[in-house]
């Protein structure tokens, strides 16, 4: 039914006078003066779309989530501007967030396959290689690194996510230019997949060869969450340093599991319990909460922002994985993580906080480039949309993207009983060296608290913080 | 790299012990080895040339060259010097020309041409030509003399007989199963070898080797990988992402894909018996190569050289990962500056090169708004017109409408001011840490729908309205969008607050 315009002072010439037709599902597609909105337009429309799509879906009004992710079908396309893309995905989580709802559909369009380790290594690879943010962690850390091994003699470093041979490539070298000679070097490296590993293997020893370093590799085919450390195999005498890059978050979606067997409202069936969880927390979030929340960061008492001590001490299975890594006594440790909230208790936290920091990665790759480019979209489909369709769409141990802020991190970490190293100017020099060498305006990094963020145009994107085994003091 | 301080005249000469014959006129740091009558002159501790010394700087071809002694009658070059004074005697000089003009003999480091190299620099001059030229040929020059048993490859015709020497002769065996044929590595290897650690075998022994030769006996495909011209096969996956990353648009890709799978066709067949001539026949392509940088999706013909691909488009993007490694021991000193030291300093180095093809990259040519600056503007739009009913309509649960006013007049007078977004990035999605209050923001800020007449109308005419018949919601979103910040402030909660908290009853 038409409506009215109202007395309302609007200005934008093309739409005001079109007769408004009922928006109601199984119209085709009638929109043709969608196709003139600018670009501009198009993208503020989807972000209030995709906003109000995903409070449906956190509130379960399927009805209502089924008419918003069709009108922003409308917009949103895999392969246009930047919004479009982001949209894009974000609707394809929504809508597999909804489709648990009925796992047998679900199963049926997601059968388990295993899939191609090859495509996996190639989308690492690209992230690599389409952004500096891997590469300036790699330089801080083996800084880092260099820096804590000054002097001595046998080092031993543990990769919790071995995939990249670029980064030891690059110690092995710098190591080797070392004045008093490089020392004998030890590196373990832990990867789910045998076949990435024997990469690492073959590429490390390859360049160790070159330089005529002294120098071997332990692969270890493990889960994180399920790692031996009796398997790591640390001798006493060695130095030992730990890198984690993007990886030690993996390790809350264990604690969530515990949560959630402890909470009185689980069900048997994982899928139809986070609708009803999360309804509830909505209720308890207040206006005032909302308010609040920003100014009294550390010890507010929702349960979501995990700063608490409570909720801090809940995490058993990191508080013991990090325990278990202070137990050997480290040198070094050195973190990199996304530097985003998307471990929120609630969808729409989660949604927010995603959009912003999707937006920028998704900027980045916009500025540097080009859109018909088949590894753009590859990384956007296939790294960051998985990243995207598990933040919002799974639960429990399935959601494995649970990216925490630094300021979480240092809190964790020192409650475990590490203790800051701050990251030095040299290393932060170097940084900012390379990424003018790189060529790219937009990225910068800056310094928080004795860690590195590096940042795109000012928007925090990953966080680079050196720890050290603290004693009891 | 030890330098090399023996007798040998000269690098490409044989390996031999140098006679006394060498003595006259004395190379400079001529060891004293075997006459004791001659004074000992003094080394240098190693690493640290003589400040005193006289610098000197020769060029590749010097370096290179084989025939370092020319006569200067008939210009005839020879290897050895003494060979060079029996000649001279052939042309019956007047007793005048034939004495040498034995000057002083001022000490002489010499420095490495190779500007990338660490010897380039003066304080880390090579007391020995011979040292020098060694160093040049091993690091900066292409390995020309292979090994025939295993396949190690030699620049230097004394290390390449050094290794022959020694090459099937092994003497030591680690319990792991490594090979050596030196004590000292045996035992270096021994004291991390984790197989010595514990008695319980790992399920597959370590797969890298400190000393890699009994694999690449073994096992032909790592052989052929870590010899310099490695054919395309699965190994070397993880090319040296420092160099030759680019983005070639993918028809050129095509095209260097099929120049490239001749070359591959050339390279198996040929590499064991004659790496020289490889090395002759395709430095053309190798270079086109090198330039093109085909990144993806080489050429399909090149798969049917691959041995064991896992999917074709893996098959070719190895191949085409492959190219960058081949010519980085062929070309010498054209490769390896950009691989090895392409930023000034080391720690960064090897990821040096990756933006800078990129740069070619312009973005699009009309700058569309970023996302980010989007959804701050979607932010600030929101304090545009605030709308209890909006919050009703998005489902937020809201304490009550009163609650939002006083932070609407908030909004609405900041709205008069310009789209500042720095300013209201406090209030803005902007801001990450805001993540809750942003999402407070952007869901009261859009604005209503214009003039609606039945109460139940919402944001979208979603969820609400009943019979689910929206009305144009989508459409007023636009045009509210479009009409900006001149939507009257005064279409501010119409609808009371009794129903609304009906509705938020109803929500929960």
């Amino acid at each position: 039914m038409a409506q009215e315009e109202g007395s309302s002072s609007v200005t934008s010439p093309p739409l005001q006078f079109l007769p408004w037709m009922p928006l109601s599902p199984g119209m085709g597609s009638p929109y043709p003066w969608l196709r003139e909105l600018k670009s501009e337009d198009r993208g503020l429309c989807l972000i209030h779309l995709l906003l109000a799509c995903a409070n449906h879906v956190a509130a379960g009004s399927i009805e209502s989530a089924n008419i918003g992710l069709e009108q922003i079908s409308h917009l949103a396309s895999p392969d246009g501007d930047t919004m479009q893309r982001i949209a894009a995905y974000f609707t394809a989580g929504l809508a597999d967030r909804i489709l648990k709802g009925w796992p047998g559909l679900h199963r049926a369009l997601n059968p388990k396959q295993a899939s191609l380790i090859s495509e996996e290594i190639l989308v690492q690879r690209l992230f690599f290689e389409l952004f500096p943010f891997l590469k300036l962690s790699y330089v801080i850390t083996n800084q880092a690194i260099i820096e804590a091994m000054e002097g001595e003699r046998m080092v031993h470093i543990i990769d919790l996510n071995s995939s990249e041979p670029a980064q030891w490539i690059n110690l092995l070298q710098t190591l080797s230019a070392r004045p008093e000679g490089p020392p004998h070097l030890r590196i373990t490296g832990i990867h789910e997949q045998k076949e990435v590993l024997e990469q690492m293997a073959l590429r490390l020893t390859e360049e160790a060869e070159k330089l005529d370093i002294s120098f071997q590799f332990n692969p270890i085919v493990s889960k994180l969450e399920n790692l031996d450390l009796e398997s790591l195999r640390v001798k006493t005498g060695e130095a030992l340093a730990i890198s984690s890059v993007l990886q030690l978050h993996t390790l809350l979606a264990m604690d969530d599991e515990m949560h959630r067997r402890n909470s009185p409202s689980g069900s048997k069936n994982p899928n139809s319990n986070h609708f009803q969880r999360v309804q509830i927390n909505q209720n308890r979030r207040t206006l005032g909460d909302w308010l609040e929340r920003d100014v009294v960061n550390a010890y507010s008492s929702s349960p979501d922002s995990a700063l608490s001590p409570l909720s801090l001490a809940a995490s058993p299975k990191m508080g013991s994985f990090l325990n278990a890594l202070r137990g050997l006594s480290p040198k070094l440790m050195v973190i990199t993580e996304q530097e985003s909230n998307h471990n929120g208790f609630t969808l729409m936290e989660r949604v927010t906080e995603a959009l912003n920091f999707y937006a920028a990665l998704f900027d980045c790759l916009e500025s540097t480039v080009s859109r018909v480019s088949l590894e753009r979209h590859k990384v956007e489909k296939m790294l960051f949309g998985e990243e995207i369709k598990n933040i919002i769409a799974c639960e429990g141990t399935d959601r494995k993207e649970r990216h925490e802020k630094l300021e979480k991190w240092i809190l964790r970490l020192e409650l475990a009983g590490f203790g800051i190293i701050p990251l030095s100017y040299h290393g932060r020099l170097q940084a900012n060296r390379f990424l003018q060498s790189y060529g790219y305006d937009g990225y910068k990094i800056k310094e928080e608290n004795g860690c590195l963020v590096i940042c795109w145009q000012d928007r925090p994107l990953f966080s680079v913080s050196a720890w050290k085994f603290r004693r009891y003091d | 790299m030890p330098v090399d301080l023996d007798n040998s005249s000269t690098a490409s000469g044989e390996a031999s012990v140098s006679s006394s014959g060498n003595q006259p006129p004395p190379p400079p740091q001529q060891p004293p080895s075997k006459s004791a009558a001659t004074a000992k002159k003094k080394r240098n501790l190693p690493g640290m040339p003589d400040p005193e010394a006289e610098v000197i700087a020769l060029s590749p071809k010097t370096l290179l060259a084989t025939n370092r002694f020319v006569c200067e009658i008939c210009n005839k070059g020879f290897q050895r010097d003494q060979n060079l004074q029996l000649h001279r005697r052939g042309h019956n000089l007047p007793w005048k020309l034939r004495q040498r003009s034995s000057k002083d003999v001022k000490k002489r480091v010499y420095v490495c041409p190779e500007p990338t190299c660490v010897h380039h620099d003066p304080s880390r001059a090579l007391g020995d030509l011979t040292g020098i030229k060694k160093h040049f040929c091993r690091k900066h020059g292409e390995k020309k003399w292979k090994c025939d048993k295993c396949s190690k490859k030699y620049a230097v015709q004394s290390d390449w007989k050094a290794h022959s020497k020694i090459c099937g002769t092994r003497e030591y065996k680690c319990d792991c199963g490594t090979l050596f044929s030196r004590r000292d590595s045996f035992i270096t290897h021994r004291a991390f070898c984790d197989a010595l650690a514990e008695e319980s075998a790992r399920a597959q022994p370590h797969t890298p080797n400190p000393n890699p030769k009994p694999i690449k006996e073994s096992d032909p495909k790592v052989q052929v990988e870590s010899s310099p011209p490695p054919a395309p096969l699965p190994p070397p996956v993880a090319p040296d992402f420092g160099s030759d990353q680019g983005q070639a648009p993918p028809g050129l890709a095509q095209s260097t894909g099929m120049i490239s799978s001749p070359v591959l066709a050339i390279q198996s067949p040929e590499l064991p018996d004659n790496p020289p001539q490889f090395i002759e026949e395709a430095p053309a392509q190798l270079q086109l190569q090198l330039r093109l940088q085909p990144l993806l999706f080489a050429s399909s013909t090149a798969s049917g050289n691959l041995q064991a691909p896992q999917s074709p488009a893996f098959t070719d993007l190895i191949h085409a990962m492959a190219h960058p490694d081949r010519p980085t021991d062929l070309t010498p000193s054209s490769i390896e500056p950009i691989s090895l030291c392409l930023s000034t300093n080391q720690g960064s180095s090897i990821f040096g090169t990756a933006g800078q093809e990129r740069r070619q990259y312009a973005p699009p040519p009309q700058p569309a708004m970023s996302a980010t600056a989007l959804l701050q503007k979607a932010a600030q739009m929101g304090a545009a017109a605030t709308n209890a009913s909006l919050l009703r309509g998005l489902g937020i649960v809201s304490s009550s409408s009163s609650s939002a006013q006083p932070d609407n007049m908030q909004w609405g007078q900041r709205q008069m001011e310009p789209e500042n977004s720095s300013a209201t990035a406090g209030l803005g999605l902007g801001l990450p840490c805001d993540g809750g209050s942003g999402l407070k923001e952007l869901m009261m800020g859009t604005p209503s729908v214009f003039g609606p007449k039945h109460a139940t109308l919402d944001f979208l005419g979603l969820g609400m309205a009943a019979g689910g018949s929206p009305s144009g919601g989508l459409s007023a979103l636009i045009t509210s969008i479009g009409g900006g910040l001149d939507v009257a402030a005064a279409a501010a909660a119409s609808f009371g607050g009794g129903e609304f908290s009906g509705k938020d009853m109803r929500r929960s």
